[in-house]
């Protein structure tokens, strides 16, 4: 009888600590912030990213092939409109002016020399005319003298044509020299120098190491050019204000004004949903440090501000089934000591705050954090309050 | 061996001297037998250890409590797994293994921790850990082989393994503990770490279970001592030493660990 008792004393322990710790132990407990639901100004607002921009912005490329022998800008300079920004190797394109030249002298000479026989045609025909008209002359020869006299006119015409062609094809040899001086044709920045003394320029269009030269840009024409997805696009309209947050400078937000919005929709880069590329004008740009290409994130404010029952974001939980099409929005609340979830309907939103249509009253203790804590908290969980997030936000107002 | 031998009669002895005087009292035909059943030694651990390390001594048998060990082992971890909420788990593990690296290293962390699915993690943890029992009895019964090549007890491998699996046994009440700390849980949300309800740091002292002092109480429960005494009396009537010998046989590589994991706390 002894042994059995001893057993069972022993797994009554057992099971007795762990039950114990389970049911008594304050450990399990899981300590959370809170705040209590009230109302808030909202300033209803879209986000969006994408990058910084040039308005004004030119990138030159070579209209002639050649080794570059002279580059007179750096990256940074600021250059000023017709400024020569870099030479092309140019002494065959000289050549090729100057035998082009020669040609057209050639053609000039050779116009002079028909000049003259026409000339002497023109008196030899005037001769015969008279001598034709005595009766000297048969008309087999006056005839003769006619067809010569129109041909060697016909003749002249040519040359002046091919004297025409030949100083076409010299000022097409004096067209391209000129373009191995690589001119600003813009007053702005050299945001980009892609290539270097030495390096070979290659014309056309394709994106081929050669083909560009360099970016020009006006600094003072900054903007922000962000892709709205399609979904939000009708709530955008031009004028309307923006807070854009260059990544670089995350903490010195820029003003912005909605200055246009694309007429037609395109999938951007790794995005799968279709979006509208909105350009934010930059207004006050006092950061030097800006510069083109930046990743930026802005807040287009589609409504003014309006007083509404609303939850901090952090606290409002996101259930989404995909299957079904359907996204629950729900909350956790402090209810004697345990955290209750609550379906809620959600309204207009800012960076801080969503309003609560259904599902709350004003005062609840709503759970906010910390994070880690509220990502895995579940209906029934034992809670204890370790912070009240409302003598923060006083705090915030009142300053 | 002779001495072995001796032993073993007169253990054969003691046994049948005790099977008498507790068969007066509970009747049972287990301890009427010459051979005592596996179950009556297992339940001998827990209530007359000196009997029990005695009737071991009749056969040795290394497979009964090994079995039962790592069976318990996958049984409890295969169960943690399966009741673990394993989103809170991962976000859990990457925070201990991965807290204090930056945002985009805990990131990786975590991306390791969720290729594998929680079938897979439970799996192969739970084989792990029986196997690990296995390897770990093999570590102590070497120790116990070169403590008997020194005394000339006579006892061997098979005679020490047998040994530390049975006087292991007590480990069972932690798994059973296990078991109901993780069925009382509402949520799932129970940490690796902190799942001995019986470890002195859970009973006692209640630091952070993920490093330092807390770390080594909590790989401290109080079946290990439990384990430890068994083992003290099982060679004190094995060995018919002294009880400060075998105290000090038992206690040498427990205290070796713990004092050089103290040393770099």
């Amino acid at each position: 009888m002894k042994k059995p008792l001893i057993i069972s004393l022993l797994v009554l322990v057992v099971i007795v600590i762990p039950v114990s710790k389970r049911f008594i132990s304050t450990d399990s407990k899981k300590e959370v912030t809170v705040q209590s639901i009230s109302q808030h100004k909202i300033k209803a607002s879209i986000l969006a990213s994408g990058q910084l921009k040039h308005e004004q912005e030119v990138k030159l490329s070579a209209e002639v092939i050649g080794k570059v022998t002279g580059l007179f800008v750096t990256e940074g300079d600021i250059v000023k409109t017709g400024q020569i920004v870099l030479q092309i190797d140019d002494e065959s394109y000289l050549a090729s002016v100057k035998q082009q030249q020669a040609v057209v002298n050639q053609h000039s000479v050779a116009i002079e020399r028909q000049k003259l026989v026409v000339s002497n045609l023109g008196r030899q025909l005037k001769r015969n005319t008279e001598l034709f008209n005595k009766g000297l002359l048969d008309l087999d020869a006056y005839e003769s003298v006619i067809h010569r006299h129109k041909l060697a006119k016909v003749d002249q015409q040519s040359a002046l044509e091919q004297l025409k062609q030949v100083n076409a094809l010299l000022q097409q040899a004096k067209d391209r020299l000129s373009k191995t001086k690589v001119l600003s044709p813009i007053d702005g920045l050299i945001t980009s120098l892609d290539i270097k003394q030495g390096e070979t320029a290659i014309s056309g269009t394709t994106n081929i190491a050669g083909s560009s030269l360099m970016t020009i840009a006006n600094p003072n024409s900054m903007l922000a050019e962000i892709n709205i997805d399609e979904a939000d696009i009708a709530d955008v309209e031009i004028g309307q204000k923006a807070e854009i947050i260059a990544i670089a400078f995350a903490s010195d937000p820029l003003v912005g004004i909605v200055e246009s919005i694309a007429s037609s929709a395109k999938r951007a880069l790794g995005r799968q949903s279709l979006s509208f590329a909105v350009k934010l004008k930059l207004y006050a740009v006092k950061n030097a440090s800006l510069r083109p290409g930046m990743s930026c994130r802005a807040e287009v404010f589609i409504q003014g501000e309006q007083e509404r029952l609303a939850a901090p974001i952090k606290a409002i939980r996101v259930d989404e089934d995909n299957d079904e099409d359907r996204v629950d929005n729900f909350v956790f609340i402090v209810k004697d000591q345990k955290a209750i979830k609550i379906m809620i309907e959600t309204g207009i939103s800012d960076d801080d705050y969503q309003e609560v249509l259904s599902g709350l009253e004003a005062n609840d203790q709503l759970i906010t954090g910390p994070d880690k804590i509220l990502r895995h908290i579940k209906d029934g969980d034992q809670v204890t309050i370790i912070k009240n997030d409302n003598d923060l936000d006083t705090n915030k107002k009142a300053e | 061996m002779s001495d072995n031998n001796d032993n073993s009669d007169n253990s054969d002895n003691d046994i049948s001297g005790n099977n008498l005087s507790i068969d007066s009292s509970s009747g049972s035909e287990a301890f009427q037998s010459s051979s005592t059943s596996f179950f009556t030694i297992l339940s001998n651990i827990f209530t007359a250890p000196t009997d029990a390390m005695q009737q071991v001594q009749e056969r040795y048998n290394i497979l009964f409590p090994l079995l039962t060990l790592m069976l318990a082992t996958v049984v409890v971890f295969s169960y943690y797994y399966v009741a673990v909420d394993y989103q809170w788990y991962i976000d859990h593990m990457v925070e201990v293994s991965a807290g204090e690296l930056s945002k985009s290293e805990q990131e990786q962390t975590r991306t390791a921790f969720t290729m594998m699915s929680q079938t897979a993690m439970g799996t192969i943890t739970a084989i792990t850990a029986a196997i690990s029992i296995a390897v770990i009895f093999v570590i102590q019964a070497v120790y116990f082989v070169i403590v008997s090549n020194i005394t000339n007890d006579g006892f061997q491998f098979k005679q020490w393994m047998s040994f530390i699996a049975w006087s292991s046994l007590p480990a069972l009440m932690v798994y059973l503990a296990m078991i109901v700390y993780i069925f009382s849980s509402s949520n799932g949300q129970i940490a690796f770490e902190t799942l001995n309800p019986l470890s002195l740091n859970d009973l006692f002292f209640g630091l952070d279970a993920t490093k330092g002092a807390g770390k080594m109480l909590a790989s401290l429960d109080l079946t290990k001592f439990w384990s430890m005494y068994i083992m003290i009396i099982g060679y004190k009537k094995w060995t018919d030493k002294s009880m400060s010998i075998s105290a000090t046989v038992i206690l040498i590589p427990f205290v070796g660990i713990y004092a050089i994991w103290a040393m770099f706390l």
